[in-house]
């Protein structure tokens, strides 16, 4: 009991010292602390010409080696003029910020998705950017027009966008060969018919190598496959619902078709088997024939140095419909100013630099996207991006396409996404799934 | 199971008998081990192996400098101290709290006594959700967020401490009330009381409680993900997500990250384990 | 004021006055909003009823509380067992002893974000640990996080792997059983199944209780690893968070996903306050019936 007694005793011990030894060098990280947080002091330490620097928080979604690139052309603006001090920051969760930025304690400048852009609009998260455009006379005529429309609503302008993203269709070499193709498909037809001459099953069912892109998921496929066979979900400003046409629904038959052929089971443990652009990926692994996804996935298996021979075309076209060639979704990364940011100015200074041909094109090459403006393009960086002169004149197609804000924005991507996963599971057929979705889509619009 | 453990404990088990118990805990043991192993393994891993098809659960070459990536990737050891030093001082804030609130309703005989514990006990409760928006807009007034203030403060005034309050109460109720009432015929003040006979007899459970809330508070993720904003007072439960990229998840790093995240509460657990189950079986956790 | 209320006070006053601030002061608060619209930057308009007629009428709440109600009433009592069985099995006296109960206890204190991969490997379909050792004995198992039917499932068998908080309360109880209980049951001839039954299970009732109790609050308000496999499973942009149709779709997933996905902080205060009452009300019949059940010992 005494011995016991004694070392529980101990055991305070331990946490007392621990505790002294926290509180003594507690007041030392304090001071750290207070020195890197006032710009100025370091400003006229470094000898910089006098002047106050103002401060820009930068927040943003991206990790390790994205973050360090955007952490870099954070360098170089700050090195390249003394009005401003830039501070950015990886924070990993989208809410986070929104929370941040809604309690006043936000950043000045952050990023996310074109799709956000009507509620963030509507929840006054975002600051629009018409008057500092007019202001300054900002040209945005460089912008890809789809990529820019992405971030208007309700005729106001509320992010500038990075890239424009959009599917292409990588194709396994070897594969197809195997197969007897020595082209990829490009039309409908021709997809579902190397769809299922490349899809190999194994004795219980279970798929060995797909043939068809259903990985990484339908739900993302979907959107690929309609908008490349030509489809528009709604007309130009969003004013009528066009989701019922050949081409929305060629797309559902297909999957439902191969989803029906194969199994649902076997192709969810296709899915769950392998993660996206990890190790397990299953076209990364040479198991999967056709693969629609962005470019990146090229800078992906140039960096990880993948072994698979593969070769990029365009998404197919419907068949019979050779003028919808080269269409697809463009959706873009975006930055915008957040509504409570304390400044506005220099977030905007900051953003134009970030916006100039060669930094958008330095970032930009390195994550493996295509940039949103003309002039950075046309950047010598971009030649250095892997597969640059196949993908760049697919940029060119006039059928790209991206889907046109509207208020319930939100709710129409979420009630679309779990209708199409009724029909993706076999629960509900194509018919029954379009008409459900007519109805209650249209709903969304008024 | 029942015939293993059966034909254990009859007394005059030697030799193989003594055996069979270590047999069964090894094997269960396994179950539980093995995706801790996977995460090993995985973090000592080079990219070859990672990417090695068909996947090896092995690494052919052990590569070490995963480890040493770790501390070049992210500030390893300032978010090792950021984390300890957001534990520790909560584990103070709270082992200076809340034994005052549990000896309230407990050895106090006044007309609240009952009321605070039934406010503990409704803290319990409580669904996090409820208080979380508010409670963060209040910090936004008092312009602290960004500061560790969120984080520590309402340690130090046992909020949130709700089950740390009632095992300390019910360790309390355990000792015995002649020890308290001859002190004070004696004279001697509630604080004294307090001060000089129940802490020193209270050394296990605080003992206890320090540990389990070291642990709660170690790997926390929702607290600081809400209230720090600058990468420098980011925790290790943070930091982690540097290893998760847009496209991908370097998981060579995460793991060995991870290993070196866990490795100080294991150290902690194995060595206070003892003292820790004795403190939880005194405070005869009684509805 | 009498001397031993003024004395109460003052011990308490570090607690009251962190209840005051951080409980009493946004339960109000919420409870206001509640009554609410209001999104943290419009200032909110009172809407009477409206959201509490919301969450009563949407469907996604019900599916939302279907699924809730699963974890509550599968999850809680598997772990309780799992919690219990490791207890009695990490309570025989063999050398090593606090190795294994290290090592069982690992589980639990290892990082949310890693636990989650490491069990994206565990449950993977074809090269996971579980599916691998069914495939030796023959059986072709399920397709864990991406089917309906087995993504909750998957989440228990994380919980009961993640049992060693729960364990260890046990293993302090049970070495509190009076060793003379066992003692004079052997010389009734009791055997280990039935000891365990008439002696320990008893003894440690009210260590149940209030286990089942804690059990019930974090599946009431379970959140962290359905948030996190959620999101990690569906490779593509999936913003519901719900899992394969909806399957994941928990209460408070819901509830963070109107507070802070859609900014619907009235219908999230509304959400909050119905799962207080709820917990509350379920709390206190289990009280109410543990009477019956659980057993004070000696006293």
């Amino acid at each position: 009991m005494n011995a016991k007694q004694g070392r529980k005793a101990s055991l305070l011990l331990v946490v007392v010292m621990m505790v002294a030894g926290v509180l003594s060098a507690c007041s030392g990280s304090d001071n750290g602390n207070k020195g890197s947080a006032s710009p100025s002091s370091s400003a006229s330490e470094s000898g910089k010409p006098a002047g106050e620097k103002s401060k820009v928080s930068v927040w943003y979604l991206w990790g390790g080696a994205e973050g360090e690139a955007l952490e870099q052309i954070i360098q170089d603006f700050n090195a390249s003029q003394d009005k401003y001090t830039v501070e950015g920051l990886s924070v990993p969760d989208e809410q986070k910020i929104k929370v941040a930025i809604a309690g006043g304690n936000g950043p000045d400048l952050t990023d996310s998705f074109d799709w956000v852009v009507p509620q963030y609009a509507q929840q006054g998260i975002a600051l629009p950017l018409d008057d500092l455009i007019a202001r300054d006379g900002y040209d945005v005529s460089d912008f890809i027009p789809a990529a820019l429309e992405s971030g208007r609503f309700d005729d106001k302008l509320y992010s500038l966008p990075l890239n424009a993203n959009f599917s292409i269709m990588y194709y396994n070499k070897k594969l197809l060969a195997d197969a007897g193709y020595s082209e990829p498909p490009k039309t409908s037809k021709e997809l579902y018919d190397v769809a299922l001459k490349t899809t190999k099953v194994n004795g219980d069912g279970s798929i060995e190598v797909i043939g068809f892109p259903s990985y990484p998921s339908e739900t993302y496929l979907f959107n690929a496959l309609a908008h490349g066979f030509g489809s528009a979900y709604l007309s130009e400003g969003a004013k009528e619902l066009t989701f019922n046409n050949e081409s929305t629904k060629a797309a559902m038959q297909m999957i439902y078709d191969y989803n029906t052929q194969f199994g649902v089971d076997n192709i969810r443990q296709l899915q769950a088997a392998g993660k996206w652009l990890d190790p397990t990926d299953p076209f990364l692994t040479g198991k999967q024939a056709i693969r629609f996804d962005g470019p990146w996935l090229s800078a992906h298996i140039k960096n990880m140095n993948i072994d698979v021979d593969y070769g990029i075309a365009p998404l197919p076209y419907l068949d019979g419909k050779p003028e919808t060639a080269g269409g697809g979704l463009v959706s873009s990364s975006i930055f915008y100013i957040a509504k409570t940011s304390k400044n506005v100015d220099g977030a905007w200074e900051f953003m134009k630099y970030l916006y100039s041909p060669e930094p958008l094109a330095k970032f930009m090459s390195l994550m493996g996207n295509i940039p949103a403006t003309k002039s950075a393009m046309a950047q010598p960086a971009m030649k250095d991006m892997v597969d640059s002169e196949q993908i760049m004149p697919l940029t060119e197609s006039p059928n790209l396409k991206s889907i046109p804000h509207f208020a319930k924005r939100s709710d129409f991507d979420k009630l679309l996404g779990e209708e199409l996963e009724l029909m993706f599971n076999l629960k509900k057929t194509p018919d029954e799934t379009m008409s459900v979705l007519e109805g209650k889509l249209a709903e969304f619009l008024k | 199971m029942s015939s293993a453990t059966g034909s254990f404990g009859g007394g005059a088990g030697k030799g193989i008998r003594r055996f069979v118990p270590h047999l069964f805990l090894a094997a269960f043991s396994a179950v539980f081990v093995m995706p801790i192993l996977w995460l090993l393994l995985t973090s000592i891993k080079s990219d070859k192996d990672l990417y090695a098809n068909p996947p090896v659960l092995f690494p052919k070459q052990p590569r070490w400098e995963n480890y040493v990536d770790v501390f070049r990737e992210i500030h390893f050891l300032g978010m090792t101290w950021n984390t300890f030093f957001i534990s520790i001082m909560c584990v103070i804030g709270v082992l200076i709290s809340a034994p005052l609130v549990a000896y309230a309703c407990s050895h106090i005989e006044w007309k609240g006594k009952n009321v605070i514990f039934a406010l503990v006990i409704g803290t319990l409760l409580l669904p996090y959700q409820v208080t979380m928006i508010p409670t963060y807009i209040i910090w936004g007034k008092l312009g602290m967020i960004g500061s560790y203030m969120p984080l520590i403060l309402p340690a130090f005034l046992s909020a949130g401490a709700g089950y740390y309050i009632f095992l300390l109460r019910q360790f309390f109720m355990t000792l015995p009330v002649s020890l308290i009432h001859s002190a004070k015929i004696d004279g001697a003040s509630e604080l004294r009381i307090y001060l000089q006979i129940l802490m020193p007899l209270s050394k296990p459970i605080i003992a206890t409680v320090g540990v389990l809330l070291f642990l709660a508070t170690w790997s926390d993720f929702l607290g600081p993900l809400l209230y720090l904003n600058n990468e420098k007072d980011y925790t290790l439960s943070l930091g982690l997500y540097a290893f998760m990229q847009t496209h991908y998840i370097m998981w060579e790093k995460l793991m060995a990250a991870s290993a070196m995240f866990t490795l100080p509460i294991i150290v902690l657990f194995f060595f206070a384990q003892k003292q820790f189950i004795e403190g939880i079986k005194l405070t005869g956790i009684k509805g | 004021m009498k001397r031993a209320t003024l004395t109460g006070l003052l011990f308490s006053s570090p607690f009251l006055i962190g209840f005051i601030a951080f409980t009493l002061y946004p339960i109000g608060a919420s409870l206001v909003y509640s009554f609410t619209d209001f999104n943290m930057f419009k200032s909110p308009s009172w809407v009477g009823l409206d959201n509490y007629r919301w969450v009563f009428q949407e469907k996604d709440v019900w599916k939302s509380i279907a699924n809730t109600l699963y974890m509550v009433l599968f999850a809680t009592p598997i772990s309780l067992i799992v919690g219990l069985l490791l207890a009695q099995m990490l309570n025989m006296k063999v050398r090593g002893q606090s190795i294994y109960r290290t090592l069982y206890y690992i589980p639990s204190i290892v990082p949310a974000i890693a636990t989650s991969l490491v069990w994206m490997w565990v449950l993977n379909p074809k090269s996971g640990l579980i599916n691998t050792a069914l495939g030796y004995l023959g059986i072709r198992g399920p397709n864990w996080l991406l089917d309906p039917v087995w993504t909750k499932p998957s989440l228990i068998l994380m919980g009961a792997w993640g049992a060693g908080g729960i364990m260890i309360i046990f293993l302090a109880s049970l070495q509190d059983v009076p060793r003379s209980l066992y003692e004079s049951a052997e010389i009734d001839g009791a055997g280990k199944v039935r000891k365990f039954f008439s002696i320990t299970l008893p003894s440690i009732s009210p260590i149940i209780l209030f286990q089942l109790i804690m059990g019930l609050i974090t599946y009431f308000q379970y959140f962290a690893q359905a948030f996190m496999l959620a999101s990690m499973t569906n490779s593509g942009a999936n913003q519901t968070m719900a899992g394969p149709e909806k399957s994941l779709l928990f209460y408070a997933v819901l509830l963070y996903r109107e507070a802070f996905v859609d900014f619907r902080m009235g219908h999230a205060s509304a959400m909050a306050w119905v799962l207080f009452l709820i917990t509350s009300i379920v709390t206190y019949l289990i009280f109410r019936s543990s009477n019956r059940w659980v057993t004070y010992g000696g006293d």
